[in-house]
């Protein structure tokens, strides 16, 4: 199995902002067949800057019936199934990979709790987290228990920073698009049987590698 | 039959579809499936409980890969066989489930067919029973193919109310329906329906369930309730017909709601 196309299970996007807006774009161009877009939120004008899928027609419209009307405009492969609601957790339907771009602790809260619900059935969970000009991505198997732990330490809300911040770090499109590109990273290795540490790893000693070799010139 | 044609050849699709399952290849990764999804329930319930000491958490979640990549590959594997070609034999099947849909749709007291959320084949039967020359109104009824019940090949519920004005405790007609809303048909037409759908016989399957909601038992203290508890259907009028079937130039009576 090397692509989304040849995975047989299903994908879960829970979402629609800034990045599931990104991943949903790699998510198609990986091959995914069908993704289940889940949201209870409706389009804003303000949403429209970083949310490049939505148009002035889709405000006030559900976003993810939006995102769906932005596949069928596109002509994609994929599938978009709409859920506009949020995933609490009496949602015990999330199976196969799930890929979290949700902007606060409390809802990836709530997201991890229907996660442990059905973890057996779920191999990859993905949260994506962007602030401002930084972004981070958690790649857990939900039976991995060392993995959970280490996971579970990151659901704790940061204090509330009383620094004024630029508001138009907000908008930058780069956090978003490198959180896709990590996706995009992690579905691949996933895909392939690799943890993303095996992947890192194997970069560092071909790196190491590569530096070694001008030395061992023969005379 | 008001099947409307877009959904037509959905159903007919899955109607095709549903012999798929029959093959024995395919009922072997149908049971692997289940039997990897039932440990993984298991496995499931285990991994919960937060006194489970290490080193079976451990095996547990080595379990827990193995159960979801078993799971994994027999998923692939039917999606495999659903997007192959179909072979000479599926060919010919293919054919004889396709006559018989076709068949089954043009039953005059059939009146709609669709696939439910769980992929099953609904047939939609409509029921009326005359008595003194009124015709009488006893609902519709959802025979489905495809969705197995704890003992049965089929399921055989109420799709709409028959307007019934009392029940046993009013001392009019007898409930035909059990706990689950599904129809009472009886252990004798109950075993002869599965063996139809096992043989492969849906035709002949669907006439029988249709001659079972079609009737009232044969007691004349019932009979002569029939009156009071259901409502009678006027006037006919003609039904719209299934455009494959306007050489039929069917007629059939639609009872007015309520």
């Amino acid at each position: 199995m090397s692509t989304l196309n040849d995975w047989p299970d299903e994908i879960h996007l829970i979402g629609a902002g800034g990045i599931s807006n990104h991943v949903l774009l790699i998510l198609n161009e990986l091959g995914a067949r069908t993704v289940h877009v889940w949201d209870d939120d409706v389009v804003a004008g303000h949403n429209r800057p970083n949310q490049f899928m939505f148009t002035k027609k889709d405000i006030g419209q559900p976003k993810v019936d939006a995102m769906v009307r932005f596949a069928e405009r596109q002509d994609w492969d994929t599938v978009v199934v709409p859920h506009q609601e949020r995933v609490h957790v009496k949602v015990d339907i999330l199976c196969g990979i799930v890929i979290s771009g949700v902007d606060s602790i409390e809802s990836r809260r709530d997201i991890w709790q229907a996660v442990q619900k059905t973890k057996v059935y779920i191999p990859l969970y993905l949260d994506g987290r962007i602030t401002d000009e930084f972004s981070h991505i958690f790649d857990v198997d939900p039976c991995d228990s060392v993995r959970v732990e280490r996971y579970e330490k990151s659901l704790v809300s940061a204090p509330k920073s009383n620094a004024a911040r630029n508001c138009t770090t907000r908008e930058n499109p780069h956090s978003a698009f490198d959180i896709a590109k990590s996706v995009s990273t992690h579905l691949t290795l996933f895909l392939r049987g690799q943890t993303a540490k095996e992947a890192v790893y194997r970069n560092l000693l071909q790196e190491a590698r590569s530096v070694q070799s001008p030395l061992v010139v023969p005379q | 039959m008001t099947i409307d044609s877009r959904n037509y050849f959905d159903v007919l699709e899955r109607f095709i579809a549903l012999d798929t399952n029959k093959y024995s290849f395919v009922q072997e990764i149908n049971e692997k499936l289940y039997e990897s999804i039932k440990e993984l329930d298991e496995l499931n319930k285990h991994l919960n409980n937060p006194d489970i000491r290490f080193d079976e958490r451990s095996k547990m979640e080595q379990r827990v890969k193995s159960a979801r990549k078993e799971r994994l590959l027999c998923l692939e594997r039917l999606r495999d066989i659903q997007s192959a070609p179909r072979t000479e034999e599926m060919k010919v099947t293919d054919a004889i489930r396709k006559d018989q849909f076709e068949r089954i749709c043009r039953f005059p007291k059939v009146i709609d067919a669709y696939v439910d959320k769980n992929g099953a084949v609904v047939i939609v039967i409509s029921a009326t029973y005359a008595l003194d020359g009124i015709v009488y109104d006893l609902g519709d009824w959802a025979l489905s193919f495809g969705c197995y019940t704890e003992t049965d090949l089929f399921d055989l519920v109420n799709a709409r109310d028959n307007n019934r004005q009392a029940g046993w405790d009013r001392g009019a007609y007898p409930d035909y329906t059990q706990d689950r809303g599904s129809f009472c048909i009886g252990l004798h037409n109950r075993t002869r329906i599965n063996q139809h759908i096992a043989e492969e016989r849906y035709v002949q399957a669907v006439m029988l369930a249709t001659f079972v909601v079609n009737s009232i038992n044969n007691k004349a203290q019932e009979i002569a309730q029939v009156a009071e508890a259901f409502y009678p259907i006027v006037p006919y009028v003609f039904h719209p017909v299934h455009p494959q079937n306007k050489e039929q130039d069917l007629e059939y009576p639609q009872r007015l709601a309520g």
